[in-house]
């Protein structure tokens, strides 16, 4: 059976999660005390609900209980976010993601039952600095302390050249996970245009080409190593 | 060379540049089309496919200038908005 989720709380993040939900297919209750937002949310979604969240009948009355999984997405008051997570996990939701906004609120939520927590904006700054301090790189997500994986625009020295004569993983210890390349293409129109192809998992006789850009799994020390070409 | 040498002239080079765009050569592309962007009568198609080739070749920055001078020649271009809009989404 698909999974159901649930959005308490719509702010922008909120209500950008249960949209999107909703756009791959998935059945999403989104839920909110403002009428005006359920307001806005209820022309697009089916199951958009106007309820307090810190009352447990309320919660299970519009059928939250029978829900997968449930994010907390709103980060104030504390008190608030706190009382939804544990209700939440009360009426026996699988999984309560919670947006949080510090350490401490992290913390609290953790020790009353969150599954995981999440921390939109700080997350959001951490890459968007990568990005601005090296433009090269597109985009970064950390798997553990030591390693990461990286989108970067291939470098200039290793445009036309085989993922085998590159020998990568040997002399810089990452190994290519994907090349995505823009491709020349024809629209309907008849107009030239490009477009984006993934490669996923290159094999060694494929080519780097203009534009591509590499997807790299590898420790952050070679990470900067790559970088530096 | 008299105005309707000079058209088929630039014709043929934006051809050509299209052509290197359609075969991912970048690099090529905008050797041509720096050119005929610097020509007093480049039109939105010229500007276009700069754009095209820019962005190829992950000069985002000037691929949104370029962009950005297509509509402005042409506002009813959808295909530069719709690469305008992408490139500033990020």
């Amino acid at each position: 059976m698909p999974k159901i989720f649930a959005v308490v709380g719509l702010g922008t993040f909120g209500s950008a999660v249960a949209m999107e939900l909703a756009t791959r297919g998935y059945e999403v209750f989104a839920c909110d005390r403002d009428p005006d937002k359920i307001e806005e949310i209820g022309i697009m979604l089916a199951n958009a609900v106007e309820l307090d969240a810190t009352d447990e009948k309320a919660l299970r009355d519009a059928g939250l209980d029978e829900v997968d999984t449930a994010l907390v997405s709103f980060g104030e008051p504390i008190a608030d976010s706190l009382l939804v997570t544990m209700l939440l996990k009360e009426i026996g939701v699988r999984e309560v993601v919670v947006k949080v906004t510090d350490e401490r609120h992290s913390k609290l939520v953790k020790r009353i039952g969150a599954d995981r927590v999440i921390y939109p904006e700080r997350d959001m700054a951490s890459r968007l600095v990568e990005n601005l301090l090296s433009p090269h790189i597109f985009d970064m997500i950390e798997l553990s302390a030591d390693y990461s994986v990286v989108e970067l625009a291939a470098p200039k020295k290793m445009i036309g050249k085989k993922l085998i004569d590159l020998n990568l993983r040997k002399r810089y210890g990452v190994s290519v996970i994907a090349i995505k390349s823009k491709v020349g293409v024809v629209n309907k129109k008849g107009m030239p245009d490009i477009e984006e192809k993934i490669n996923i998992a290159p094999g060694a006789d494929d080519e780097i080409g203009e534009g591509d850009t590499l997807v790299i799994l590898a420790k952050d020390k070679d990470i900067k190593k790559i970088k530096k070409l | 060379m008299n105005k309707e040498e000079e058209f088929d002239e630039t014709q043929d080079l934006a051809d050509k540049a299209q052509f290197y765009i359609l075969n991912q050569k970048y690099s090529e592309a905008l050797k041509i089309l720096k050119k005929l962007t610097a020509e007093e009568n480049a039109g939105p198609h010229i500007f276009y496919l700069y754009g095209l080739a820019l962005e190829g070749s992950n000069s985002f920055e000037e691929a949104k200038n370029a962009f950005r001078r297509v509509i402005e020649l042409d506002p009813e271009h959808k295909e530069a908005r719709q690469h305008l809009d992408k490139l500033i989404d990020g």
